[in-house]
């Protein structure tokens, strides 16, 4: 119950930050204006609706009205949403339901791409756009190597467990038991109809 | 409730006569205006934004309807039901007190909310509107400085339309008895402390402190709606009883 107002407040803060701070997305926006649209993920018990004003944007946990347009869908897909030459593929797909005005969800698509999603935008107007950049992109660096680190860690790791310690099979030595117990259960088979033949003479 | 008698009151823990009492809440108002929004972030450690989002998920209202935003002191919630109900619609933001009315007309016309908002100076008790006006009622933090609850819950039920909603989001009992005492704690000796310092202040923080333990609780509320004749009245605990959102419908 409490949950929901803190997730839409949180949602709304950060629409509103991406979407409704840039004056150049203001020609995206206006077409929005006094729209409706309701999303409905299958992860949330209650769809979240997003009213659409000159002003900002308000996130609605319970909207009485009829939104004018729904869109069903689950986390995963969200972000595929950004992208507006794949929306026609999910709604092929079956990945996304849309109910009423499909074009709403295309101008949403619009702006949502056409919003900078760079910390350093963000950053700037704080400490300048140098530094901002700088940070941005040392924070870049700094976190793809993390995630290098990370993923080398777990191939020693990974390497250990197979072939130092052997306590855990190989990925090799994996599929060739699986193709060695597929060789088994077909000459069992194999054996097993040889048989009922035999015995049914 | 300390006295029952005829024509006294309670202003927090004092009794005054009821004539005074609405100029002794005014008094208080006029000194907070200025630093209300700033304190109730403070005081509330921002939860009260929270509480005010839960209230309008729960107010149900659409495009075109027509809403009251009684006691709404510096407008937060106006100013959302404003998006809500569209250029066809209406919000009427009213209060008793001047200073707090001109707080919140000030802060939505720099927000540039306009078009659709009103600004009424007007006693909960004696509502200046039609009947059956409005779709939607709601009384934020403004219930427990009424002086006569009973008859506010009463012109407001004449003023709503039937079919209509009157929300009452106010401070109340607290449901577990570790939280009542922490919360009794804070809010009487850290926040007259901020009052004083913030806004300069400590008596009207002390007074809201006590008014919040004079105001009826949860069932007591949700008895005098349905004694003026609101009906399905339910209520909602908030943060563990310390808000309770009371909801009653007119048919």
């Amino acid at each position: 119950m409490t949950l929901t107002p803190l997730l839409t407040a949180s949602l709304e803060t950060a629409l509103n930050q991406i979407l409704y701070r840039d004056r150049s997305l203001k020609a995206a926006r206006q077409r929005l204006s006094g729209k409706s649209l309701a999303i409905e993920l299958a992860e949330l018990k209650q769809p979240v609706t997003f009213i659409f004003s000159d002003l900002q944007v308000d996130v609605v946990g319970n909207w009485a009205d009829k939104p004018d347009c729904t869109v069903k869908t689950r986390v995963a897909t969200l972000p595929k949403l950004r992208d507006r030459q794949q929306l026609t593929t999910l709604i092929r797909s079956g990945e996304l339901e849309v109910e009423g005005d499909l074009q709403l969800v295309q101008q949403f698509s619009t702006l949502l791409d056409m919003a900078e999603l760079d910390p350093a935008e963000y950053l700037a107007p704080w400490i300048g756009d140098v530094p901002a950049q700088g940070i941005s992109q040392l924070a870049r660096r700094g976190f793809n190597a993390a995630r290098r680190d990370v993923r080398r860690t777990q191939s020693y790791l990974a390497q250990t467990l197979t072939e130092e310690w052997r306590i855990a099979p190989g990925g090799l030595e994996l599929a060739w038991f699986a193709e060695e117990v597929d060789a088994l259960s077909a000459s069992l088979d194999a054996l097993e109809s040889r048989l009922s033949k035999q015995e049914a003479k | 409730m300390a006295d029952e008698s005829k024509d006294t009151t309670h202003f927090g823990y004092q009794t005054v006569a009821k004539s005074d009492k609405a100029d002794m809440v005014a008094d208080v108002f006029h000194s907070v205006a200025a630093k209300y929004d700033l304190m109730n972030d403070l005081m509330s450690f921002g939860i009260h934004r929270v509480w005010k989002r839960f209230t309008i998920d729960c107010s149900g209202v659409r495009r075109g309807q027509r809403v009251l935003d009684l006691a709404g002191g510096t407008g937060d919630l106006t100013a959302k039901f404003s998006r809500l109900v569209g250029e066809t619609g209406e919000v009427v933001l009213a209060d008793i007190n001047s200073s707090m009315l001109k707080v919140g007309r000030e802060k939505l016309r720099n927000k540039g909310i306009i078009g659709n908002v009103s600004y009424v100076q007007a006693n909960a008790e004696a509502l200046p509107f039609p009947d059956n006006y409005f779709d939607c009622i709601t009384i934020a933090f403004g219930l427990r400085n009424v002086t006569e609850k009973e008859k506010a819950l009463a012109s407001m039920f004449r003023v709503l339309k039937p079919g209509g909603r009157l929300l009452v989001l106010e401070f109340s009992k607290p449901q577990l008895e570790p939280l009542s005492k922490a919360y009794d704690a804070y809010s009487f000796h850290i926040l007259p402390r901020i009052g004083e310092w913030v806004a300069k202040d400590a008596g009207s923080y002390r007074y809201l402190a006590e008014s919040i333990r004079m105001h009826p609780d949860q069932e007591t509320l949700k008895q005098m709606m349905a004694d003026v004749g609101f009906e399905n009245t339910t209520y909602h605990n908030l943060t563990g009883g310390i808000v309770a959102l009371h909801r009653g419908f007119k048919f």
